[in-house]
């Protein structure tokens, strides 16, 4: 299978402070590929890079076998939309108007939409469900709605990949699986490969294709989720004491962080590696 | 199934219209009153240049209102417009180039000029806008060390550079001793008194492309306030649109800078009162504001001319009379 995105020995720092060290990856093209790690692991950097919004990294990066740097703004906004974590500022734009908005990289300067574009809005709004609320402003609507509005701007864009950071952070449970739903079924529906960056273990691991786990910068593991969430892999990761089960649900792995309290009574270290870093 | 919104264009015709219209009494009235009252029928007359109008009224309309209207118009666009593409480009309501401290920059080189005994144009034009990009640049380099636009640091730095604005001026105006004195304070309040059709044609060629340039980025405005990043992912170069409108607004904030002094609170006012009215949508808001603060500074020289029983106002004074109340309204209505 063709790779959406392959990225090469990617390096990247904020002054002296190291961020991304020699990340080489590939994700395939209709992949569900997930992007889990601690916080400082380098995950929103990399997302921003792959978005074309950061631009002072080294090594390299294609999308659709095209290296990175060679699209120009508009171009790439036809091939990639960005959902970014959901913002608590908003302006009273009406949802029907954030939607046309999705459809600026393939309009003119002044953003004047045809029948076209007023059709892939529509759809998008179905597609979301977000249709009953087209006349509303962004700023009267909750945090799920919005990041359901966000996504439907995304898909009007019709891009080939889409990349999501935490879409369902501070999202109430309900409106967590309503995102994962989504982003599911535009893969299986129109093929979109969709990248996504989350902190969600238990939820990743139900969706994703492959996950691909960062500490500091690096690859620690990349593979299907069974490969990957292994309490080793977290534990090493995340400095922190995990048990792994399956998921009721059956096939999945499932992660429980163990509170402090009870490793105290089993006499064990709160720290799983106390002589490393 | 939902309609959706009307198309822009019809949008754009319905909000046009009327505020085109209010811009065309408001001018009318303005020629039609003054220090000289001639009353509206001497108007028409003159207007129409009917036999039975006498020459000094038609002296009166044709020289010397008629450039003053079209100034107003002009400045009052601007200083609206001007607010507009700040508040979008900060993503703040309170931004405007007089509280960023860029017409207080323009009025420190304007100042800067007519002490040099420059004319008002190019001389004191050019020195105005040195003046205004010296103030942006210093505003941008003081609140930024990565992030151009960020919010908070970027207000305070233009407080505080205002501020220092201020004391040049009025360092500049204790250096001062002979007739010019006058001038200076009377400019600084903001004057629209001494204008002739020369100067009106000069600055609606100075202005036309910035206001066209910021309607050509009107959209791109609308996807500058759904955040940096989400801009660049539709497609937007946030780059060169910020720089572009930054310049071409401080450019023609200058130039009637130079041409008028100083006239705060139209570019707060106006689209504050207009986004409520209308929406966020830039490519409504830009002819809006163009209009809207046309009429508005049109309706303020008229008062300035017809509120005292001898003399006249200086404008500014009405602008900031009437504006700070309205603003401070204004943010009590929108919540923020």
């Amino acid at each position: 299978m063709t790779p959406a995105v392959v990225a090469r020995n990617l390096r990247h720092a904020y002054g002296a402070e190291t961020v991304l060290r020699d990340l080489s990856f590939e994700v395939r093209k209709g992949e569900f590929f997930i992007i889990i790690g601690p916080n400082g692991s380098g995950k929103t950097t990399l997302l921003k890079i792959l978005a074309g919004i950061d631009r002072s990294f080294r090594g390299s990066v294609a999308l659709l076998q095209r290296p990175l740097p060679s699209y120009s703004r508009r171009e790439l906004a036809r091939s990639l939309a960005l959902v970014p974590q959901l913002a608590a500022e908003t302006f009273p734009f009406s949802v029907w108007e954030v939607l046309l908005m999705g459809r600026a990289p393939h309009m003119g300067l002044l953003g004047l939409e045809s029948q076209k574009d007023r059709r892939i809005a529509e759809q998008a709004m179905r597609f979301t469900g977000v249709s009953h609320l087209s006349h509303r402003r962004l700023d009267q609507l909750s945090g799920g709605e919005r990041q359901r509005v966000y996504l439907a701007r995304a898909v009007c864009q019709e891009p080939a990949v889409i990349l999501l950071d935490e879409p369902t952070a501070a999202l109430d449970l309900a409106h967590q699986i309503r995102v994962m739903d989504l982003m599911a079924r535009l893969r299986e529906e129109k093929g979109v490969t969709i990248v996504m960056v989350s902190h969600d273990i238990n939820l990743a691991a139900m969706y994703a294709d492959r996950l691909m786990l960062l500490k500091d910068g690096t690859r620690v593991a990349i593979g299907s989720p069974r490969e990957i969430v292994t309490y080793q892999n977290i534990e090493r990761t995340y400095g922190c004491r995990v048990l792994v089960g399956a998921n009721p649900l059956g096939g999945y792995p499932q992660i429980t962080p163990v509170p402090g309290r009870f490793l105290q009574a089993a006499g064990g270290p709160a720290d799983p590696d106390p002589g490393g870093k | 199934m939902s309609p959706g919104p009307q198309p822009v264009l019809r949008r754009l015709l319905l909000v046009s219209l009327p505020l085109l219209l209010a811009l065309l009494t408001a001018s009318f009235l303005g020629l039609g009153f003054g220090v000289t009252g001639s009353g509206l029928r001497a108007i028409w007359e003159a207007l129409l240049a009917l036999d039975s109008a006498n020459l000094v009224q038609q002296t009166i309309v044709w020289r010397i209102r008629l450039p003053r209207v079209l100034m107003a118009a002009e400045v009052g666009a601007t200083l609206s417009l001007g607010g507009l593409v700040f508040q979008a480009l900060l993503r703040n309501p309170l931004a405007e180039p007089y509280i960023l401290g860029i017409s207080g920059g323009s009025a420190v080189g304007a100042i800067s000029g007519i002490l040099l005994g420059l004319s008002r144009f190019p001389g004191v034009s050019a020195t105005a806008f040195a003046g205004s990009m010296a103030t942006l640049a210093l505003v941008v380099v003081l609140s930024s060390g990565r992030q151009i636009l960020k919010k908070d640091t970027l207000l305070l730095a233009g407080v505080m550079v205002n501020a220092f604005c201020s004391a040049m001026i009025l360092f500049l105006i204790s250096l001062t001793q002979d007739s010019r004195l006058h001038n200076i304070i009377f400019w600084l309040m903001g004057d629209l008194s001494l204008t002739d059709m020369g100067q009106v044609r000069l600055l609606a060629l100075l202005l036309a492309p910035c206001f066209l340039l910021a309607f050509l980025l009107s959209h791109a405005m609308n996807l500058l306030l759904m955040g940096k990043e989400t801009a660049m992912a539709l497609g937007v170069n946030i780059k060169l649109v910020t720089m572009t409108l930054l310049v071409a607004t401080s450019f023609m904030i200058s130039a009637t800078v130079a041409q008028c002094g100083l006239l705060g609170f139209v570019g707060l006012v106006m689209p504050h009162l207009l986004r409520l009215l209308l929406g966020p949508d830039h490519r409504i808001l830009v002819p809006a504001c163009i209009l809207g603060g046309a009429t508005y500074m049109v309706g303020c020289d008229l008062l300035a001319r017809i509120v005292p029983r001898h003399g006249e106002l200086p404008v500014g004074v009405i602008t900031a009379m009437i504006g700070a109340p309205l603003f401070i309204f204004l943010l009590r209505r929108s919540g923020r």
